[in-house]
């Protein structure tokens, strides 16, 4: 019934995509656009979308070269090795700081929100340690808890935020453009970083079974995470005022606890509409993991990827540790994403687009 | 995986099994129902866990005050940290339902901002507490037993939950509102409570500046307030004609508000869409006087809710700034630095429509 050959439908790839940019995008992704826009934060959500659209198709074009090679060997074939080998092991560099930072985020969150008593290490420790298990399976089933999961994830959110909207104050999102234009566009440049995911495809392609898909449902996922983000944003700016939006530190958890469910018996809800985001925070975990051990070991070819995997957890552990607060892991995360999240969006889908059609490699051409 | 990995993996889960770091016992927790804050003190109400629940003779007499436990100290977080000490189990105030403030702080502009502060940093308290203003001490209102009700948090929640929406005379205001508003405006309205005769009772409310308390508002007063500023309104429209009492009920309002200027200043035009059910009209008048008797009333509330803030308080605290900053931006650009003063001097013209939807089990034939 089910293939082993570690090969996932395109379909598959968008259902992880959207999960992915779910986990790292939103939290804290109002708060982010309001400093900039004010309440036309969601007009910068739209500007990221579309920025991200443009990065989405230079990623489609570069990873469609050699559509069967990995990353490593592709970019070997186009800008040499010692380049492929920089770029590579700077790639597992970024996704392993995020996975750390993300994980940080993660536990001191619960710690402050849920878990008042369980220490940072210890639910940041179990979260790597499945995250981890689950990389070594390998793609296909990592493909098919995000078809589970998607479900369990976004259908309870949709609903939450279906309620907070019957409620919410729309005329705080009035008056509409009344905010420079130019802050809201560079506002949206620095926000495509809420899209961070997007850049796997370049590692993703070879395991991909309908390569004449990925394009389609890379597209769709994208997009609908962007008017779900945009949603979201809207809804947030509604409930809580711009001024209250931006000094709260993960407006969209907070929003998720103070919605009314009309009918609900359950006073507090707060463990309930958390664990959404706790699902997606583990396949942000086991995402990065899976991929930084396909880099490392491309880079090293020596040992087993499950070695790698292990390697990567332990890393990403001892790194989480380096912030003082979670402030701090915030700030970092961003800049993360922006910089070196912003690097392997744009400018090296672009190199490896230019050195192919320069030397005429694989299907640059098409 | 191997039969040996295998058995420690479900060995080490049985430990899981026990519990973890923040597992809860509800007998070793002490959950908080209502947080009292007065200027040098801190008030915290327990449920009532007595097998009568508190409503015998013998369990009111000794146990008054033992549901509350008060602190004072230099602030609310020391207050509450003494409390916790006088505890048998862990303190919880995941459950509170309502924070009083006393009017001691309400009158202290620093002290009201950090007992707002404290509460809304607390990741314990939801956001969804409902805030109150005490008429003096907010440890006299959580002490204050009630006949409907032995928890004076129980008492206002239920209210709030269950009856809101059939009383103009207070409103349900929970701490994101008040953080909203003053965040927004710096201006909020809290209904107040206060203690009477043994019972507690929700009327009036306090009116806050930048975190002071600029003035109180009576129970008449209150419901002209929320007939113009609550969407939920369900109170009762009152008038009398000629020696007869005319009651309605409101079943729905749209109150629409357009702002202008002229070359005085500022000017609103409110329009009243309300819909209503008639509750007494003894002498039997038609449908049409009944309306416009009742539309006229309506148009009096309203325009006295602007006299109370124009003239008495002097504070736009019914949202007006926000209208026009949010839908007028070219009128609020002239006025934003000064709005205090172009508010006060601003012309209000009211028109209601009252339509009468229904008129109980009595409907005079017109032959």
């Amino acid at each position: 019934m089910f293939a082993s050959n570690n090969k996932i439908t395109a379909k598959q790839f968008a259902m992880l995509l959207s999960i992915y940019i779910f986990g790292t995008g939103v939290i804290m992704l109002p708060r982010r656009v309001v400093a900039f826009s004010e309440q036309d934060g969601w007009i910068t959500v739209l500007i990221a979308l579309l920025f991200a659209c443009i990065c989405l198709f230079f990623i489609l074009k570069a990873a469609s070269i050699y559509p069967n090679d990995s990353f490593y060997d592709y970019t070997s074939k186009i800008v040499s090795s010692p380049i492929a080998v920089l770029l590579s092991a700077g790639f597992a560099v970024r996704i392993i700081l995020s996975v750390s930072m993300e994980v940080r985020i993660f536990g001191e969150i619960l710690k402050q929100t849920i878990l008042y008593k369980t220490p940072y290490s210890v639910t940041s420790a179990l979260l790597l340690a499945i995250g981890a298990y689950c990389a070594v399976k390998g793609y296909e089933t990592r493909g098919r808890i995000g078809e589970i999961l998607i479900f369990l994830i976004f259908v309870p959110a949709a609903f939450l935020f279906i309620t907070a909207m019957a409620s919410a104050d729309y005329t705080n999102l009035l008056p509409v453009l009344n905010t420079d234009l130019k802050r809201t566009v560079l506002g949206g440049i620095f926000t495509t970083a809420a899209f961070s995911g997007i850049e796997f495809i370049l590692l993703a392609g070879s395991f991909i079974r309908d390569k004449e898909n990925i394009k389609k449902f890379s597209f769709k996922a994208v997009i609908i995470m962007g008017i779900a983000m945009t949603l979201i944003t809207m809804i947030t700016i509604c409930v809580f005022g711009v001024n209250d939006t931006k000094r709260q530190m993960w407006p969209v958890i907070e929003l998720m606890n103070i919605i009314e469910i009309p009918g609900a018996f359950l006073e507090r809800q707060d463990a309930v509409t958390i664990s959404f985001w706790i699902m997606s925070e583990f396949m942000i975990a086991n995402a990065g993991l899976f991929f930084s051990s396909l880099l490392l070991n491309d880079i090293f070819k020596k040992g087993k990827r499950k070695s790698y995997i292990w390697a990567s957890a332990f890393i990403a552990y001892a790194i989480s540790f380096v912030p003082e607060s979670i402030e701090q892991a915030a700030e970092l995360a961003y800049k993360i994403n922006i910089f070196l999240g912003g690097f392997y969006f744009f400018a090296v889908p672009v190199i490896i687009i230019i050195f192919s059609k320069l030397r005429k490699a694989g299907n640059c051409n098409e | 995986m191997n039969k040996l990995s295998l058995f420690f993996m479900l060995i080490f889960t049985l430990f899981l099994l026990t519990g973890c770091f923040d597992k809860t016992e509800l007998e070793n927790s002490s959950f908080v129902l209502a947080v009292g804050f007065d200027k040098d003190s801190v008030s915290l109400g327990f449920p009532e866990v007595s097998n009568d629940g508190g409503r015998s003779e013998e369990s009111k007499g000794d146990k008054k005050d033992k549901n509350v436990l008060t602190a004072e100290g230099l602030n609310s977080a020391y207050c509450i940290d003494e409390i916790d000490g006088c505890l048998t189990g862990e303190l919880d105030l995941s459950q509170a339902k309502v924070c009083v403030v006393g009017s001691d702080v309400l009158k202290d502009e620093k002290h009201f901002k950090e007992v707002i502060d404290y509460v809304e940093r607390n990741n314990e308290i939801s956001r969804r507490v409902i805030i109150l203003a005490a008429e003096d001490k907010s440890s006299d209102i959580l002490n204050a037993k009630s006949s409907q009700s032995e928890m004076p948090g129980l008492f206002a929640a239920d209210f709030y939950n269950n009856n809101v929406k059939n009383t103009d005379y207070t409103f349900k205001k929970d701490l994101q509102e008040v953080i909203t508003d003053i965040l927004e405006t710096g201006t909020t309205v809290i209904p107040q409570v206060y203690s009477k005769d043994d019972e507690l009772k929700l009327e009036g409310a306090v009116v806050i500046k930048d975190y002071s308390l600029k003035g109180v508002l009576n129970d008449k007063e209150t419901r002209c307030y929320t007939l113009f500023t609550q969407k939920d309104f369900g109170g009762f429209i009152n008038t009398e004609k000629k020696g007869v009492n005319i009651s309605a009920k409101v079943k729905d309002k749209k109150i629409s508000s357009v702002i202008s200027e002229d070359s005085d200043g500022l000017v609103i035009n409110v329009k009243a869409n309300i819909k209503g059910e008639i509750y007494e009209n003894s002498k039997l008048y038609s449908d049409e006087y009944i309306q416009s008797i009742l539309s006229e009333k309506v148009s009096e509330d309203i325009k006295d809710c602007f006299e109370l803030f124009m003239k008495k308080f002097k504070i736009d605290a019914i949202g007006i700034n926000e209208l026009c900053e949010k839908k007028y931006t070219d009128i609020y650009s002239k006025y934003k630095d000064n709005w205090n003063e172009a508010f006060v001097k601003m012309k209000v013209n009211v028109e209601t429509d009252f339509k009468i939807t229904g008129s109980g089990s009595i409907k005079e034939m017109s032959v």
